[in-house]
């Protein structure tokens, strides 16, 4: 078989569903392809993710504290220069978007795979927001990851003063990049909702714009 | 001949600051293991290892600078330059020789830092100013906000850091994450364990062996993203790109992800596929090369 062939039995083969001939092509075609074996271990992984998934998606209030927290606290010299390093800063907006992120990759595989879907049926939403991709659940993990970059951008807004234009164009010409990948790859899902691909490069293109604000919130003074 | 006693004072006046620098000459006894802690505002710092149990410390200090303050002691010992609120004249240039076993951490606002000859922890943060390293610290974290980075060895773990300057590291081995907004990342002779390398809009250059199990991450916005590897590179490489191109050189050609958006991906893999090469980038060109 083909690579193109056992990916598109991949879903069925790990719910088990394939007939018994089916299946033992995919296996031996998964013994001596690392790629499409690869690809299995990921859609497992989404899988247990998404069995894992509360059956209510907290509102962002609930997830944004310790962010929130530490969004307060950067300004603060803990060490140094910057602001206590900005990896460590990263950690709790790096958890919320982990978090959030894999909610919009498991939404849009549960588009394609009933088990996922089952996980997160529709009553999970405690939000009756208008969902940008018609289904709650994809915009309520998107609130929240508007939610997490809206107070990042406040903070930022208040350190500006202490950084100098340079740094200002920099991080600004970048949040605008990242703003139109934003924009194009939510154009893109519009197009193509049932491409898990999409929905984890839209969560990775607001982790890298969180994780920019953050950054930039916890710089140094320069003036 | 009063005309030229009026030029004399005025020259005289106008070169003040820099008769007015004071010259520093310090020595503090300090263990083989023992840390040293530096902060200097404007100027330079330079950090060189030698088998002394002692850290010497010599340089000019700024006219304005009110003291060079060292606390500490054998095990620990603080050096920092003090300064008063609205300062004119601070640039201070600092020779420290320390032991060669011991950590160093500099703290720098526009002052550059050079640390050379170590084996302890490194630990460098300047905002402006460019910092190089050489010689091989156990340990090696840089970060700045618009100062270039230069590392002539890396650390077995090295952690770099930039948001406008560039990341150069010329001899890299063990692990090592780099990251910057706009700056570029620049790795050559490479033969590292792990890597990952994150940039908005600079490029990522690596040059370098694939080693083993050893995972290798590219991940950048709108950089271009270049990977040159051995010929007969054994790893297995996924790359993807929203709008950018990916050019290889290794094996199949990229394909389109969706018909409805210009994605591409590529995976593959060569010899055993032992390594792990992750390469993404949304607009970004992504480039495999053979060396």
């Amino acid at each position: 078989m083909r690579c193109d062939e056992v990916r598109v039995l991949l879903d069925d083969y790990a719910d088990g569903a394939l007939a018994a001939g089916g299946a033992a092509r995919v296996d031996d075609h998964l013994a001596g392809c690392p790629g499409c074996a690869a690809e299995l271990e990921g859609l497992r992984r989404l899988l247990a993710l998404a069995a894992d998934l509360p059956r209510e998606i907290a509102p962002s209030r609930d997830l944004w504290p310790t962010v929130a927290a530490d969004i307060a606290g950067a300004p603060k010299v803990v060490h140094g220069w910057f602001s206590g390093s900005w990896r460590r800063g990263l950690a709790a907006a790096a958890a919320v978007v982990v978090a959030v992120g894999s909610l919009l990759i498991a939404y849009s595989l549960g588009r394609q795979h009933s088990g996922v879907r089952s996980a997160l049926a529709p009553t999970a939403s405690p939000l009756a927001v208008p969902a940008s991709l018609g289904d709650p659940t994809f915009a309520v993990a998107e609130a929240e990851l508007i939610d997490a970059r809206d107070q990042l951008l406040a903070a930022l807004d208040a350190r500006r003063s202490s950084m100098s234009p340079d740094t200002q164009q920099v991080v600004d010409d970048s949040l605008q990049l990242i703003d139109e990948a934003i924009a194009r790859i939510s154009v893109a899902l519009v197009d193509d909702p049932l491409n898990p691909k999409l929905a984890n490069r839209l969560a990775g293109a607001y982790r890298t714009q969180i994780e920019l604000l953050q950054r930039a919130t916890a710089l140094p003074a320069e003036i | 001949m009063k005309k030229f006693a009026v030029l004399a004072a005025v020259v005289l006046l106008a070169a003040a600051p820099a008769w007015a620098q004071r010259t520093v000459n310090e020595m503090r006894p300090l263990s083989p293991t023992g840390d040293v802690t530096v902060s200097n505002i404007e100027g330079s710092v330079r950090v060189i290892g030698w088998s002394n149990a002692q850290v010497e410390i010599t340089g000019t200090l700024g006219a304005d600078v009110e003291e060079l303050e060292i606390t500490g002691d054998e095990s620990e010992l603080r050096i920092e330059v003090k300064a008063p609120k609205h300062p004119e004249w601070l640039e201070t240039d600092l020779v420290l020789r320390i032991p060669v076993a011991a950590s160093i951490e500099v703290e720098a606002v526009s002052a550059t830092v050079e640390v050379e000859g170590l084996t302890g922890s490194v630990d460098l943060e300047s905002v402006s100013g460019w910092v190089k390293t050489s010689g091989r610290p156990s340990e090696l974290s840089v970060e700045t906000v618009s100062g270039d980075i230069t590392v002539a060895e890396s650390a077995p773990r090295t952690d770099l850091a930039s948001v406008s300057g560039s990341i150069k590291v010329d001899l890299a081995t063990g692990r090592l994450d780099a990251e910057s907004v706009s700056g570029a990342i620049r790795v050559e002779n490479g033969s590292l364990e792990s890597a990952s390398f994150e940039t908005v809009s600079g490029d990522i250059s690596y040059a370098g062996d694939i080693v083993g199990r050893g995972s290798y991450d590219f991940e950048s916005m709108s950089g271009g993203v270049t990977v040159l590897v051995p010929s007969g590179v054994s790893a297995q490489f996924d790359i993807t790109t929203f709008s950018g191109s990916i050019d290889n050189d290794i094996g199949p050609e990229a394909e389109r992800a969706s018909k409805y958006t210009p994605e591409k991906e590529l995976s593959f893999s060569t010899g055993s596929g032992g390594a792990s090469v992750s390469i993404e980038s949304f607009s970004g060109s992504i480039k495999i090369r053979t060396r």
